[in-house]
């Protein structure tokens, strides 16, 4: 058994202004509109956030499988929007690892879990790049059992973690993970999730992953919410958090935005180390009893 | 390797079906050559075994000198001198050279003068049967026929006297021969058509007394030596190998038989040297049926492999289309496009190469048992340089589309890649490729439509006209199977809905839709075609040879055949006599004399022929027929102005004589009666046929006589005056019964009045589209003993059974009236069926009447001639295209069904887990694939009909248009109608099955296979 090196070698994630639109039925849609995001190499982050919230869209974005309407995305020293398809092809030889949501997607059919890691290591090795022997890939996920196994004799959850042994085969500097524990039963989803994280801590790989899950979200170090197209707040273990927008916006938490319905004003005050918002409706009633 | 390995097995089908349509590519390719060049080689068999050998033979003759003796100084030309004349490598093509040598001494048997034929030929003794003594070896001995032996009493060990009258010696010389044998001559092609029997105790013409003798076999030696007597006719005779003979050596041989002609010296002072052969023209027909097969076969294959590479291009597209999965991961996974097209081909490459090798054998092998057990005279498979052309060409043209289907998968954007399900087509919309070919398609069905497309290349006018419309068809297919779909839902019928959702969204739907309706237009032109083909074949058959069996006799004697023909009808009319008459005439080209209500029975006449025939009827005068060695006739009332002696004459006539005169003596006026007798040749019997005056050339004679004893001579009607610039001759009645008869000569020699019992216009019916002349219309033309006469022309009908276009149809009773029948006419008997036992029957009835039958022709052999044709058999080639153009269309639905069972199952699981019921889901599931096969096989068999119409008018059916053209083009119902049938329950069951089957797939657990 042969291991490459575990150092550190996560790769920082950082997007500015990033707006994607597509068109769709005739019309314009935008799926991203404006979002900053700034993730340090080797940190696990969750992208939560309501169906067409624009998530998976986030994440199609960071794995280089369409370019961005505007703005710029950085992986590492390279920035995604302007690299060649040659230079994106070694990226993604090398550096970043998208693992679809739907662990068969993930998976070429007809080969066997250990020719599976092969296929996906080929052109990381291609290129030169040290990696682990398959088996050692396999057996990180606990599969090496199952080496040879046909895929279809696998349980879901199984599948699922050989989906993560092959989306990490090319040890990563970045693994973007589409609703890894969907559809999983619960300890399955936990073995999935603990499986990264451990690939996450030992081999330094950034992490990014889409989940509806809040028990998933609620183990991840940082989430991010995505609403709208932008980024409406952050979690930082299981705490929630607005994020003060590059042009200043800060959008509320959804529990705020009920009490305080659109339209309500603010006043932020600044007590000490913290600060305050004090909704001025009682005064909007005065005036307009005055005004009637 | 591996990676290959498991991607086969994992879709085992896909591979399969992959590797059969690549395979039936590479098989019609190096088919086309194989089998081309095959039927080339069984038409060039045919033309050898068709044709008489005098045909397909070389026969250089010398003849001696008939007028200048004196100049016959250099003796004959010799069998050995005259094969000298050929070239070594046009005699290497010929399998047997017979040397032969005749002469046509006088001679005496018995004392008896005789005249015949002395033959000899090398290895003529192992053509005979030697029935008594032996075959002739020895100078001066000879073998005699049967007929010989029997009538001129010829045995073994007798002796004939010739007198050796060559010109050269100056003397006349007396030569014994000596019968050492008795023949029969066995039939075959070594005698190069010399029958050597036939003519034994026939009389000679221009030679009173002298008598025929059958040929004589003697050995060369007794022909010619030093001393004796020099041949009349010296041959070399060239065989060709029938079975064996290359169409290359064959078209060959008109240049080496133009070099033999350059180097023979034809104006010799020692006789005439030539050469005789049919080679150039059955050549030329040899070529003109090769350009039609060079033609016609790869037009029917393209069209074959056309549509196997637009099946196999789908076929591509889907497999390809279901690895997009795969393509995405490989890029994902950094592989670039280059090494995820490389991956991709990997897989296809290794099934085009396989299925070359597999398709090449097959070809052989088809081709193999085309020519084993399609074509005539099992001509052999000849792979070649164009075999391995088709073969290599092929394998490229697999090559290249497997490329473009790998490269149009793998340049497109991963995101696309990663979607399951394309968008639904909305409305008309047509794609770039699609607007292409539609253009394409559409320009090659004008060119088709305006004419563009002549004779055989036309067969592709079909499959351009089908290429069209299904594409039109799979087009309005989205938009209105959506229309549909609309309207069921509102009305709450859901399978139906689903069903049209499906076909409006599905691109698999809208492919088979284009494809059915290719190959249902492809199989309903071919099968019309073929119907068509075989039905004009038949029509030109029955028009070529008139019934169903003719046989050719060696008499025409016309009472003794008719005779025998009675004793056949007995019980019911089966057979009929028929005499035909040919001549250059400008007005018609000959005279077929029949009996009419036989023929019209015979030859399964219509109701037009029936009418015409009719009107044949024999005229109502009854012949007035006496018996004796003496006539007496009684003239009365005599007045006659004569300015020399004016005869009075009688003509009597019986079957197949010219009418005689008889002279009654001199015509004086009187007013008593005289009765005169006269010997006249009518012991048997005979009829009185006309009655006038003989006068000298110049005289002017006239005046009138009655003619008695009363009754004899019929009504005044029952005769034909006549007055013209040759005189004049009238009929009336005296008061005493007795037939009066004025006349005037004005200068003839004789004027002559026929009884009406021979009509002086012959009642004729007319054929042919150009001779449609007004009823009543007299012309001239060939009488039944070749002599011209008048014809009234009593009908008209463009074709009658056996007739030439201007033939005269003729009552035979009537046309003979009067005629000899021995004037160059051919009699022949017409059978009503080509049974072994009717043949039998009538053969034995004409032998009871001393008559032989010669050979016979019949409908069935007729039909084959047309049909071993290169017109003919690659008609039914078509077919067979049709039919695996048929299984090309079952063979799409299925893999078009195995490329996204699993997304159809999945989306009926869907639906099914939506809460709609079962069998409803079955119903909708059944009815897509369905209703597409149904209207596309409809479809294609109106485009298929409608192409065939367009086609047949330019597609050769024959090697040569026949000279009576039958031709008519209207489609065979029955035969569409019954291809539509098959096409619709093979491709419906088909769509059945499939439907089933992914219905019993769309279990709720596919709904985890997305895991």
């Amino acid at each position: 058994m042969t291991s490459a090196t575990s150092a550190s070698h996560g790769l920082p994630i950082s997007t500015r202004r990033l707006v994607h639109i597509y068109r769709t039925e005739g019309h314009d849609v935008a799926a991203l509109s404006g979002v900053d995001l700034e993730i340090r190499a080797g940190e696990m982050v969750g992208l939560l956030g309501p169906s067409g919230a624009g998530k998976s869209t986030l994440l199609s974005l960071l794995g280089g499988l369409f370019r961005p309407s505007a703005g710029k995305i950085h992986i590492g020293a390279d920035e995604l929007s302007v690299v060649s398809a040659r230079r994106l092809d070694e990226l993604r030889a090398t550096e970043v690892s998208l693992m679809l949501q739907g662990a068969g997607r993930n998976l070429v059919p007809y080969l066997s879990p250990i020719d599976n890691v092969a296929f996906a290591q080929a052109s990381a090795r291609a290129l030169g790049k040290q990696l682990d022997d398959p088996h050692d890939v396999l057996a990180r996920v606990g599969l090496d059992a199952d080496a040879h196994t046909d895929l279809h004799r696998l349980t879901p959850g199984h599948r699922q973690l050989l989906a993560v042994a092959v989306a990490t085969a090319n040890r990563p500097g970045v693994l973007l993970a589409d609703e890894p524990t969907s559809q999983l039963q619960h300890a399955a989803a936990n073995l999935v999730l603990d499986t990264i994280a451990a690939i996450n801590a030992e081999t330094g790989t950034t992490v990014v992953l889409v989940t509806h899950d809040p028990a998933v979200a609620a183990r991840l170090p940082r989430t991010v919410t995505i609403r709208d197209g932008k980024i409406g707040g952050e979690g930082r273990s299981g705490e929630e958090y607005s994020v003060v927008t590059a042009d200043g916006f800060l959008p509320l938490p959804a529990h705020a935005l009920a009490a305080l319905p659109p339209g309500t004003l603010l006043r932020v005050h600044h007590d000490g180390d913290h600060f305050v918002l004090l909704p001025e409706t009682e005064a909007l009633a005065d005036d307009e009893e005055v005004g009637a | 390797m591996h990676r290959v390995r498991d991607s086969l097995r994992h879709r085992p089908w896909q591979g399969v079906s992959l590797f059969l349509l690549a395979a039936l590519i590479v098989t019609a390719a190096s088919f086309t050559p194989l089998f081309t060049r095959s039927l080339e080689q069984s038409v060039t068999r045919t033309t050898l075994h068709d044709n008489a050998v005098v045909d397909t033979g070389v026969q250089l003759g010398w003849t001696g000198p008939e007028q200048n003796i004196t100049a016959y100084s250099g003796g004959p030309i010799m069998p050995d001198a005259l094969t000298g004349y050929v070239p070594s490598a046009v005699r290497r093509s010929f399998a047997a050279q017979v040397l032969g040598l005749q002469a046509e001494p006088a001679g005496t048997v018995h004392g008896d003068p005789y005249a015949g034929t002395v033959v000899w030929r090398t290895g003529m003794c192992a053509h005979v049967r030697i029935v008594a003594g032996r075959c002739p070896a020895q100078k001066d001995t000879i073998a005699v026929s049967e007929a010989d032996s029997r009538g001129l009493g010829l045995r073994p060990g007798s002796t004939v006297s010739i007198t050796d009258e060559s010109p050269g010696h100056g003397r006349t010389a007396q030569v014994t021969l000596t019968v050492v044998g008795v023949y029969q001559q066995i039939p075959g092609t070594y005698w190069y058509g010399l029958t050597l029997t036939g003519y034994s105790g026939q009389g000679v013409a221009g030679a009173a007394g002298v008598v025929q003798h059958d040929d004589w076999l003697t050995p060369e030696s007794t022909l010619y030596s030093d001393q004796l007597h020099y041949p009349s006719l010296a041959s070399s005779l060239f065989l060709l190998p029938r079975d064996d003979l290359g169409v290359d050596a064959f078209r060959r041989l008109p240049t080496g038989l133009r070099a033999i002609e350059r180097r023979l010296d034809l104006s010799s002072d020692s006789g005439r040297v030539y050469v005789n052969t049919g080679i150039p023209s059955l050549v030329a027909d040899v070529d003109h049926q090769q350009h039609q097969a060079r033609v016609t076969v790869p037009t029917l294959m393209v069209q074959l492999g056309l549509l196997c590479l637009v099946v196999l291009w789908l076929v591509l597209t889907a497999v390809t289309d279901q690895r997009r999965p795969e393509i995405a991961l490989a890029l994902l996974r950094g592989r670039g496009r280059r090494r995820a097209r490389r991956m991709l081909l990997g897989e296809l490459v290794p099934i085009m190469v396989a299925a070359t090798l597999a398709g090449g054998v097959a070809g052989v092998g088809v081709a193999w048992s085309a020519a084993s057990w399609y074509l005539p005279h099992t001509p052999p498979v000849e792979p070649g340089r164009d075999f391995a052309l088709a073969t290599a060409g092929s394998l490229v043209v697999l090559l290249v589309v497997s490329v473009i289907a790998a490269v149009r998968v793998t340049r497109e954007p991963v995101e696309r890649l990663l979607r399951r399900v394309g968008p639904r087509v909305r409305g008309l919309r047509v794609g770039v490729g699609q607007a292409m070919l539609l253009a394409a398609s559409a320009a090659l069905v004008l060119v088709f439509v305006t004419g563009g497309l002549n004779g055989s290349a036309s067969a592709l006018g079909p499959s351009f006209l089908a290429l069209l419309v299904g594409i039109v068809l799979s087009i309005l297919v989205p938009p209105l199977a959506t229309a549909w779909s609309r309207r069921q839902l509102r009305r709450g019928r859901v399978a139906s809905a689903l069903a049209g959702l499906d076909a409006a969204r599905s691109t698999a739907t809208r492919r088979a839709v284009a494809l059915v309706t290719v190959a249902t237009a492809l199989l309903v032109f071919a099968v019309d075609a073929d119907a068509v083909g075989a039905r004009n074949r038949e029509d030109a058959a029955v028009q070529y040879v008139g019934a169903a069996r003719v046989l050719d006799l060696d008499s025409t004697e016309v009472p003794a055949i008719e005779k025998a023909v009675a004793a056949v009808n007995a019980h019911g009319v089966r057979a009929t006599t028929v005499l035909q008459q040919t001549s250059v005439s400008a007005t018609a080209s000959g005279t077929l004399g029949v009996v009419p209500d036989e023929f019209g029975q015979v030859v399964g006449a219509d109701a037009g022929l029936r009418a015409a025939l009719q009107k044949l009827a024999a005229p109502a005068a009854a012949p007035i027929r006496v018996q004796g060695s003496s006539l007496a006739v009684t003239v009365t009332h005599a007045q006659v102005s004569a300015t020399s002696p004016a005869h009075l004459a009688v003509l009597v006539t019986f079957p197949g004589r010219t009418p005689i005169p008889v002279d009654f003596g001199r015509l004086r006026s009187t007013d008593q009666a005289r009765t005169i007798r006269r010997s006249v040749p009518c012991s048997a019997g005979c009829e009185i046929v006309g009655v006038g005056v003989s006068s000298n050339p110049g005289a002017d004679d006239s005046g009138s006589f009655g003619l008695g004893p009363a009754g004899r001579w019929g009504r005044p009607d029952d005769w034909q005056g006549f007055a013209n610039h040759s005189g004049k001759i009238g009929f009336g009645a005296e008061a005493d019964g007795s037939l009066l008869v004025t006349f005037d000569t004005e200068g003839s020699d004789s004027v002559v009045g026929d009884h009406a019992w021979i009509p002086d216009a012959l009642p004729a019916v007319v054929t042919g589209a150009r001779y449609d002349g007004d009823d009543g219309r007299r012309y001239t033309g060939p009488g039944v003993d070749g002599v011209d006469r008048t014809f009234r022309q009593v009908g008209h009908l463009a074709r009658v059974p056996g007739a030439d276009g201007g033939t005269s149809i003729v009552n035979l009773d009537v046309a003979t009236r009067g005629k000899p029948y021995d004037q160059g006419q051919a009699v022949t008997v017409w059978l009503a069926d080509d049974s072994p036992g009717l043949l039998r029957t009538v053969t034995t009835a004409l032998h009871r009447q001393g008559v032989s039958v010669l050979g016979s022709n019949t409908v069935a052999q007729r039909r084959m001639y047309y049909e071993r044709s290169a017109a003919g058999l690659t008609l039914g080639l078509g077919v067979g295209v049709g039919i695996v153009g048929l299984l090309i269309a079952v063979l799409v639905l299925l893999v078009l069904a195995i490329s996204r069972w699993r997304t159809r199952s999945y989306d009926l699981a869907a639906l099914r887990m939506a809460g709609i019921a079962a069998p409803a889901l079955r119903r909708s599931s059944v009815a897509a694939e369905l209703v597409a096969a149904l209207l596309a096989v409809l479809v294609g068999a109106l485009v298929g009909v409608g192409g065939a119409a367009l086609a047949l008018r330019r597609l050769p059916l024959f090697t040569q248009p026949p000279a009576v053209s039958t031709l008519t083009l209207m489609p065979a119902w029955w035969a569409c109608l019954g291809a539509a049938l098959a096409a619709a329950v093979v491709l419906g069951l088909t769509g059945w099955c499939i439907g089933r089957a992914t219905d019993g797939r769309a279990e709720l657990g596919r709904l985890r296979e997305a895991q």
